[in-house]
């Protein structure tokens, strides 16, 4: 492991830990906006994986991060393409890619996907997303699944080997909790919320299931391999918990977020937690957790609120889009001083938003924070 | 004799076997309580607003709380009275601005403008501001809300003022903004007159402006 490369890692852990550090990491939280950042279209970018390459290349050399949560490999257009999808729609004018929403399961189903998931899955889900897939474009998907792949550990390796970045976290331990599937990929946004309602047991009991044979089986065997040269032991993203009450989240959620949590606890790991939208009305669920194992990035909490609460958990965020994309390089690194002075030991300094839109920020103002967040030790 | 308290809190704890039952026996009998029938409903959206100030209900049940009104109107919209005092409505203009193709915020903020008795004109998502002025200018509409989730967002709805001045109509119109980046900084940038994170703040501004016409 390189010199740089392990001072990195170890700057993440230690700050995942509350432990003093000689300075503050900072992590990108870039997506989108990295390629309309670079002289490439979108559709270059996204269907050309030598450009993307470039492209993540470049935006490393100027603005010199300490990690990537995405390196150019979110949105793998390519292979959706080949099974005749047409969900992700680029939109060069308005500078967008917007993923349609489709729902592909009637909430009446549930006894069935419980019955036999796989088999649910593959005469069901699938044919409903992809009608008109043939043997012959199955085969061209998995072939380009393959490239996928391959490009994906290319970009690794660089970040790894040629920058001494450390990668965020394993794909391999990526957690999904069950209710992210339904109101993400399955149901949408306003079926799982009738459903919540009309047919709450069932979600329950199709969620047991794929916990405990498919979300926390993969969690275990991550945790039994090594993952020390992360910047986290385990990772995920809640999105559709945006919607649901604290009694909500108690009943369709909490169980297997905890369960995890206690595993990361007991095996001494880390998780690093996205939470899209606002965590604060969760926060007495999180207050017990014994410090040093949970990573909370934040979108539109107040963060200095999140840490007087939550004074156990590592918060990762703070950095606005209105500033970097609206404010002066100098309102931008006084703003950064103030996240990291105040938010003291435990914080990951990393921008709220998936950075997406031309407007989220400017060239020089990313390069003045940056340079600053590199440079300043409290 | 039909207990429409008994209906304003089935409509406000979400019981739909509830409501549905009871506005389907409102119709059997021939509709002419629809109107009481409604007006009981409104109480229970209320109620709905109440519990997701207080923590209670949350998104997914505002979802389920339009979903729910949306079914009341269609069971009791042949019996209810058109037109007159009573029937007189104040149009508004509701949509999600360009570029900007979430609608859940702004279909549960429609649902609870309607309940409280406005016409909302829905123009949809990823709406130019060109077409909101026509829209106003066409129909004398002095209420504009506008809706967005992206950050992008926030350049659509400044461009969307900016379209009302330069039509030289800004001074007769109120427009509010609501959504995930919407804060009052962001107002300032946008130069709207409120914003709104909440739909019962929205459904609050916009009868205070209705009540000023």
């Amino acid at each position: 492991m390189h010199e740089i490369y392990k001072e990195k890692r170890d700057l993440f852990r230690d700050t995942t830990a509350l432990k003093k550090t000689k300075r503050t990491p900072n992590l990108s939280n870039f997506y989108t906006w990295k390629i309309l950042d670079s002289e490439f279209s979108l559709k270059e970018a996204m269907y050309d994986y030598d450009k993307m390459e470039t492209l993540t290349r470049e935006f490393h050399n100027r603005y010199q991060f300490d990690a990537y949560i995405d390196l150019g490999v979110r949105n793998p257009i390519r292979i959706t393409d080949l099974l005749g999808s047409g969900y992700h729609e680029i939109d060069e004018k308005n500078e967008t890619i917007n993923y349609v929403d489709h729902v592909v399961m009637e909430p009446e189903e549930y006894p069935e996907m419980l019955k036999n998931m796989k088999k649910f899955y593959w005469t069901k889900i699938f044919p409903r997303k992809y009608p008109n897939v043939t043997a012959e474009m199955l085969k061209n998907s998995a072939m380009e699944f393959a490239q996928f792949g391959q490009f994906t550990q290319r970009m690794t390796e660089i970040f790894v080997q040629e920058y001494h970045c450390p990668a965020v976290f394993n794909v391999n331990s990526v957690a999904l909790i069950p209710f992210e599937t339904f109101h993400n990929s399955f149901r949408g946004i306003k079926g799982i919320s009738m459903d919540l309602r009309r047919h709450g047991d069932e979600l329950l009991d199709v969620s047991d299931m794929m916990f405990e044979t498919i979300t926390y089986p993969k969690i275990v065997t991550a945790f039994d391999s090594d993952t020390s040269s992360y910047v986290c032991d385990t990772y995920t993203a809640l999105l559709g918990y945006a919607i649901l009450s604290p009694k909500q989240f108690e009943k369709y959620y909490w169980t297997y977020l905890k369960k995890i949590i206690d595993l990361a606890v007991e095996k001494n790991k880390t998780f690093f937690i996205f939470c899209e939208n606002t965590m604060m009305r969760f926060a007495d669920f999180f207050q017990d957790i014994p410090a040093g194992h949970v990573v909370l990035h934040l979108e539109d909490d107040d963060i200095f609120e999140v840490r007087k609460r939550l004074p156990n958990v590592c918060v990762a965020g703070g950095m606005t889009t209105e500033l970097l994309g609206r404010g002066t390089p100098k309102e931008c690194v006084d703003y950064a001083k103030h996240l990291i002075d105040e938010l003291g030991d435990g914080y990951i300094f990393t921008q709220n938003k998936m950075m997406s839109f031309r407007n989220d920020c400017k060239r020089g103002n990313l390069i003045a924070v940056n340079d600053f967040v590199r440079e300043y030790t409290r | 004799m039909n207990d429409f308290e008994a209906l304003s809190a089935a409509m406000g704890g979400l019981d739909e076997d509830t409501v549905l039952d009871f506005l389907n026996q409102v119709m059997s009998e021939g509709g002419a309580d629809a109107e009481k029938a409604m007006e009981a409903c409104q109480k229970g959206m209320d109620i709905v607003g109440s519990q997701f100030e207080s923590g209670e209900f949350f998104v997914s049940d505002l979802i389920y709380a339009g979903d729910l009104m949306t079914q009341a109107v269609n069971i009791l919209k042949d019996a209810l009275i058109k037109g007159g005092e009573s029937g007189t409505k104040t149009k508004m203009i509701l949509c999600t601005v360009k570029g900007d193709f979430h609608d859940i915020g702004k279909n549960i903020v429609k649902s609870m403008l309607e309940a409280e008795g406005f016409e909302v004109v829905d123009l949809g998502i990823d709406v130019a501001p060109e077409t909101i002025v026509k829209e106003a200018k066409g129909n004398d509409i002095t209420i504009i809300g506008l809706s967005g989730v992206l950050t992008l967002a926030i350049d659509s709805m400044k461009e969307t003022v900016d379209a009302f001045v330069t039509a030289g109509i800004r001074e007769s119109v109120k427009i509010i903004i609501g959504g995930a980046p919407v804060n009052e900084n962001v107002c300032e940038i946008v130069g709207a007159d409120h914003w709104a994170k909440s739909p019962q703040v929205t459904v609050s501004t916009c009868r205070s402006w209705a009540s000023l016409t």
